[in-house]
């Protein structure tokens, strides 16, 4: 990651290849994020191509000092970046919630740093995340997996922090359901 | 599962990092084309140019192939000025091919081809220089074939091949490039030779003196191809031709004029007619055919006018024919109607040519008044209460004159047939300003227009 400060100074002079780069590299990180939010996955695709626009026109505004971390850090701030498209395509349809099932090609089954049972068990509990209300999956994701404070949640949301933990709480309850219906259908 | 809730949490964390996703394939290009849509707008004008290429291609067929006709019409223009003007042309040739050394040319030869190239030089006796080293075994060989006393004297023989250059051929100038006749053959006097090389040196010395004056023709070719040395003291060279030939020599003024010169041009113009009313249904063909007189104003700009004959054919909604107009009683419901009209044409254009060039893209507007001749209508009506209906004809001479009934745009390719004439084909529509014929209907036409031109110029 020594270059990462080149190219993403590159990016900043708006600098075409380097943007590919850029995004050729985080791509699948980013999409692993909107994924989580947006149900369906042509729209999360979507979002994340909004996501890197944003990015790269706002990726000045990307100041750290702390280049040992510079990767985390740019990271961090395109996971924020990414959330917000996710909650904005979230709101785009009124949080309402979608039913379909998820297109196995989706899932990536050839993943050689996960056991195939810890795959098949993330993406059992991804897709529980993904059955969840918007509203709840929302706070979920961003509490439980993307490690925002209450205030933030509600904050991005636009609900009070008291809206946020009482989704939050919610949601486990539905997910603990869920789990509980997959291990009785197991045994 | 039971591991599940004890620590959720950290497990929804994990596979929510974790989680296996296929991320392929990935877009760049929609990322791309919004961070750098200027690059997207030139890439989709060239795929827009792309798009247009058949068609412009198709286009430029004709163009090019008149082009190069053109071309070729110059290359031989000296040839066929001749051939018109009737006069005759002895040409020798050579059995033997040119040797490699007399290949090269030198500045006198390329100096007389040139004039030899000149389609404008028709009076003009044109003597190749390619023997001009006057040897008397090689101008035996030179017949003068002259009717009218005008020569073009086109003799391949170089110096350096005279002794092979035993037989000659004559060439009756109708039949330059085709006939060569032996019987035909002359001997030429010796003196004729040295008319042939003064009027050959007199030519050139009009036609490139910086490169002939008061120079012996042996001077002219600075590495000597014959092997024997070549009398040349008898060849007067800075004598004017008009005394040698006792023609009149006309220096060479290259006649071509830029095609954006300023002057007036005509034509005829015929184009294929579609009518409709209010966008209703068209029925049938017309035409307009006529002729067109213009004035060019300067590289692009040019005013036109013209008076063509037209057939409009058309169909109509009874609600669009005016029925007071036509002396339809009001009690009387049209229908429909069914018609056409002739009527005298005149348009008031104005032109811009895209490009100066002679085949050019260009654009035209004005407006177009009509005289209308006769009109011709069939009609289904109903007389209304208790009448059923019933099927009417009508017509209608000299109904009225439209001053400016029209707006008229069209589009469309100029290319050249010719130094002076050109052709155009010429998409055009024509919406209209105001209600024209018995019925005061507005017509819309379009079609197409094959226009051939030509300058005054």
């Amino acid at each position: 990651m020594d270059n990462l400060r080149e190219i993403i100074e590159a990016c900043s002079k708006n600098h075409s290849a380097s943007q590919k780069v850029l995004y050729e590299r985080y791509y699948g990180y980013a999409l692993k994020i909107v994924f989580r939010y947006v149900y369906r996955y042509e729209k999360a695709v979507d979002a994340v191509n909004d996501g890197f626009v944003k990015l790269f026109r706002n990726i000045d505004r990307f100041v750290t000092d702390d280049y040992e971390h510079l990767e985390q850090r740019f990271m961090g701030w395109m996971k924020k970046i990414m959330i917000n498209v996710a909650i904005d395509e979230l709101r785009r349809t009124s949080m309402l919630v979608e039913i379909g099932g998820i297109p196995e090609h989706i899932w990536e089954t050839a993943d050689k740093t996960l056991s195939p049972d810890q795959a098949l068990l993330y993406k059992e509990l991804v897709s529980l995340v993904k059955q969840l209300p918007p509203a709840y999956r929302a706070v979920f994701n961003m509490v439980v997996i993307d490690g925002l404070s209450h205030h933030e949640v509600a904050g991005l949301l636009d609900i009070s922090v008291g809206t946020s933990k009482s989704n939050l709480s919610r949601a486990r309850v539905l997910l603990q359901k869920h789990i509980k219906d997959l291990e009785a259908s197991a045994i | 599962m039971k591991y599940i809730d004890d620590d959720m949490d950290e497990l929804f964390n994990k596979a929510g990092r974790q989680y296996p996703l296929n991320t392929e394939p990935k877009n760049w290009d929609a990322v791309h084309s919004a961070l750098h849509p200027e690059e997207t707008v030139v890439a989709s004008k060239k795929n827009g140019l792309r798009r247009y290429l058949p068609l412009l291609l198709l286009l430029l067929i004709p163009a090019v192939y008149f082009v190069v006709q053109n071309d070729s019409e110059v290359n031989i223009s000296g040839d066929r000025n001749l051939s018109t003007s009737d006069k005759s042309v002895s040409e020798n040739k050579s059995d033997n091919n040119i040797s490699d050394n007399s290949k090269k040319l030198t500045d006198s030869e390329i100096s007389a081809q040139k004039i030899s190239g000149n389609k404008n030089n028709t009076d003009n006796p044109v003597i190749s220089a390619q023997d001009i080293p006057g040897d008397k075994k090689a101008n035996k060989n030179n017949t003068l074939n002259s009717n009218s006393g005008s020569v073009l004297l086109k003799n391949k023989n170089v110096p350096g091949n005279l002794k092979n250059s035993t037989s000659s051929e004559t060439l009756n100038q109708k039949t330059l490039n085709q006939n060569i006749s032996g019987d035909k053959i002359k001997k030429t006097n010796p003196e004729s030779a040295v008319h042939n090389n003064s009027n050959t040196t007199a030519n050139q010395k009009n036609s490139a003196p910086h490169l002939l004056k008061n120079k012996s023709v042996s001077e002219l070719h600075p590495h000597p191809l014959t092997t024997t040395p070549q009398p040349s003291k008898d060849i007067v060279i800075n004598k004017p031709l008009r005394q040698l030939g006792g023609e009149t020599s006309v220096p060479y003024i290259d006649k071509k004029k830029p095609s954006g010169k300023t002057g007036f041009y005509y034509g005829i113009s015929a184009a294929p007619d579609v009518s409709t009313i209010k966008g209703q249904n068209i029925k049938g063909t017309g035409y307009s055919a006529g002729i067109i007189a213009g004035y060019q104003l300067n590289l692009r700009w040019s005013v036109e006018g013209g008076v063509l004959w037209s057939k409009k054919s058309y169909f109509t909604d009874g609600k669009y024919f005016n029925k007071k107009g036509a002396g339809i009683p009001d009690n009387i419901n049209v229908h429909w109607l069914d018609g056409g009209c002739n009527m005298l044409e005149f348009p008031v254009l104005v032109r811009y040519d895209f490009s100066p060039k002679k085949n050019t893209f260009f654009g035209t507007v004005g407006l177009t008044s009509y005289m209308m001749k006769k009109e011709d209508y069939k009609y289904m009506a109903d007389a209304g209460v208790g009448g059923g209906d019933y099927e009417g004809y009508r017509k209608y001479d000299h109904s009225g004159d439209h001053l400016f009934a029209n707006l008229q745009l069209s589009a469309g390719y100029k290319f050249s047939l010719s130094p002076k004439m050109n052709m155009r084909i010429e998409p055009y529509l024509k919406a209209p300003l105001k209600k024209i014929g018995i019925g005061k209907m507005p017509i819309t036409s379009a079609g197409l227009t094959f226009s051939l031109m030509r300058d005054f110029r």
